[in-house]
């Protein structure tokens, strides 16, 4: 089979470019400027529900560790120079946070301290979304709330949504607590509230101290994180209208119980932009079999977050090892978790694909190829660390295998 | 507790100068959209195969920029940046909803209208080949860029690219081939 000349598929596509430009029917202008103006932080507030979904998120996120080395400054009074693990450690701090049957942990005070699971689908009383607002509040009803996993919810809905859980001490010498992150869209704008939550000792929840609230012109809390000795951190990208510059702005605040919030954006420790850069190349071994190799390189100047490798395949290809690997269009099983990756580091991971015979493929298979794609799926928010994607342009973190000279095999 | 950042507004634009910002700079990405939106929006359609859904992806990415237009105008090619960031929007999109069996399925419906002759063969060729070699040939012949240029786009290595183009050139040319000879029959 010859392959025609750049000359024929030039002049080919150029008619056919033509032709795809008139047939499209772009909104005007004046729609893209009334839906930013409405989304004005909305975005970010996307960026953290799906965070909090722990679903597929971009290969590059804007990090700030928090539960790590230096993270915001020390105390006043405290004279180490060089914070540490184990300085930092919340468990450490509270006196640890014993892990008890059913997902629940203690705290001190015999506090006991929610997960995310145990508060998806529990009613609990919490603070107004709009104080002061009568019936607005009707949009958000938080007494009591029915709790909602992020992941089945719809913006819009006006369900009360958990986003995130984080356990840290809000006071010096405290106990342990459980900050729980809550949001709620009455409009097309995530309002967010973060609370903590602890155990009523009737087997329910109960909201013990409000922590903060979200506004979402003035103060768009968009994550929490534990701080480094005492408190949580809140990450409150700045507000920005239409034709302000976009989410690299951002405040991060520290609560205190008692205390006014401080601003710690200037000292407070960055990770910064880790790019992940994922390939998948395929080897014909030349016995009915191929070899997918995915190299995941940290191609950005920080270190990377810990990471997960998710598969899928078409039913037409076995994967050596891994048994009813999900199809493309299910949701796919992480496969492989990894740790952080040092700026440079690479790792690689490799599979034995062996397809079935081309005549059992399906049409689609056949006319398209069959497809072995591999997903890294950033474990932002399991790490307790705020996650932020910092442009908005990465959306990719996957690279399918198109195994679509499979059938060119003799 | 509203943030204290100094504004964002350009050094030596202060006052009444930086109260006309906005207006001027609505007023460019006004012209920077009806520039780029159809040749945009008319790769995404080839790409995706679906004019609907490439209309609004490509109104996303037009979001996203006017949300930074300030950052995003002083880049060396804002349009560039509008065009990658449809295409991972695109390239997500898809991936999240099946890849290429959707893509196909939308191929064999004739809900909306679609192109004609030769273009219609184009359009089903385009959809029976693999992802990358589609995007590949949808840049280079669409939307002119060299194989530099969609290397970096793609964050690969050019020789990739190449290997992408020409096997997704052959897989067209095949494709049309077999459509031809069918429709002679």
């Amino acid at each position: 089979m010859s392959t025609p000349d750049d000359t024929l598929f030039e002049e080919a596509f150029a008619d056919f470019a033509h032709a795809a430009e008139l047939m499209v029917d772009p909104v005007d202008s004046a729609v893209i400027h009334g839906r930013v103006r409405r989304r004005r932080t909305t975005k970010g507030a996307m960026a953290a529900a799906l965070a909090a979904l722990v679903v597929a998120v971009p290969a590059a996120w804007w990090l700030q560790e928090s539960n790590g080395q230096e993270v915001d400054p020390p105390p006043a009074d405290d004279t180490t120079a060089v914070t540490t693990e184990a300085e930092t450690s919340p468990e450490e701090a509270g006196g640890g946070t014993n892990s008890v049957p059913d997902g629940q942990a203690t705290g001190g005070d015999d506090l006991v301290l929610p997960t995310f699971t145990d508060l998806v689908g529990a009613e609990i009383e919490l603070p107004e979304f709009f104080p002061g607002a009568g019936e607005l509040n009707d949009a958000c009803p938080v007494a009591p709330a029915t709790i909602t996993d992020a992941a089945g919810s719809a913006y819009g809905d006006g369900k009360i949504r958990l986003l995130k859980v984080v356990q840290t001490t809000l006071e010096e010498d405290g106990p342990v607590e459980a900050v729980a992150l809550f949001g709620c869209t009455p409009g097309d704008a995530l309002v967010t509230q973060a609370v903590s939550v602890a155990g009523d000792g009737e087997g329910g929840w109960e909201a013990t101290e409000a922590v903060a609230l979200g506004d979402t012109n003035e103060f768009p809390l968009l994550d929490i994180a534990p701080a480094a000795v005492t408190g949580v951190l809140l990450l409150v990208p700045e507000p920005h209208g239409t034709d302000q510059s976009g989410p690299l702005d951002y405040d991060i605040y520290r609560y205190r119980t008692g205390a006014d919030l401080e601003d710690v954006t200037d000292t407070a420790y960055l990770w910064g932009i880790t790019d992940l850069a994922v390939e998948v190349e395929k080897r014909d071994n030349g016995d009915g079999t191929w070899t997918a190799e995915a190299t995941v390189t940290n191609a950005g100047d920080h270190e990377s977050q810990a990471f997960t490798l998710s598969l899928c395949a078409d039913p037409a290809l076995a994967v050596d090892g891994l048994d009813g690997l999900p199809a493309c269009t299910e949701a796919r099983e992480p496969t492989a978790e990894y740790e952080a990756l040092a700026p440079g580091e690479t790792v690689r991971a490799e599979w034995t694909v062996t397809p079935a015979p081309f005549d059992e493929w399906s049409g689609d298979a056949q006319a398209g190829g069959a497809y072995f794609d591999v997903s890294v799926d950033m474990r932002a928010y399991g790490s307790d660390a705020f996650a932020f994607d910092y442009d908005n342009s990465n959306d990719y973190g996957a690279m399918a295998l198109i195994a679509d000279d499979v059938a060119e095999t003799p | 507790m509203t943030p204290t950042r100094d504004s964002s507004a350009p050094p030596g634009e202060g006052g009444a100068a930086a109260q006309l910002l906005p207006m001027r700079a609505s007023l460019e990405f006004d012209d920077f959209y009806a520039a780029n939106v159809r040749v945009i929006t008319g790769q995404i359609y080839a790409y995706t195969g679906d004019r609907a859904e490439a209309e609004d992806l490509v109104a996303e990415a037009f979001c996203r920029a006017l949300a930074r237009w300030r950052k995003v105008r002083e880049y060396e090619n804002p349009t560039a940046w509008v065009r990658r960031v449809a295409w991972n929007l695109a390239t997500s999109h898809l991936r999240r909803r099946g890849v290429v069996q959707r893509f196909l399925n939308r191929q064999r419906e004739t809900h909306e209208k679609a192109p004609d002759g030769d273009r219609v063969d184009l359009m089903r060729a385009l959809a029976g080949i693999g992802e990358h070699h589609r995007k590949a040939v949808i840049l280079r012949y669409m939307a002119g860029l060299t194989v530099a240029e969609i290397a970096e786009q793609e964050g690969v290595a050019e020789a990739t690219v190449r290997s992408w183009l020409t096997r997704g050139k052959a897989a067209l040319a095949g494709r049309l081939t077999v459509q031809d000879e069918m429709e002679q029959r």
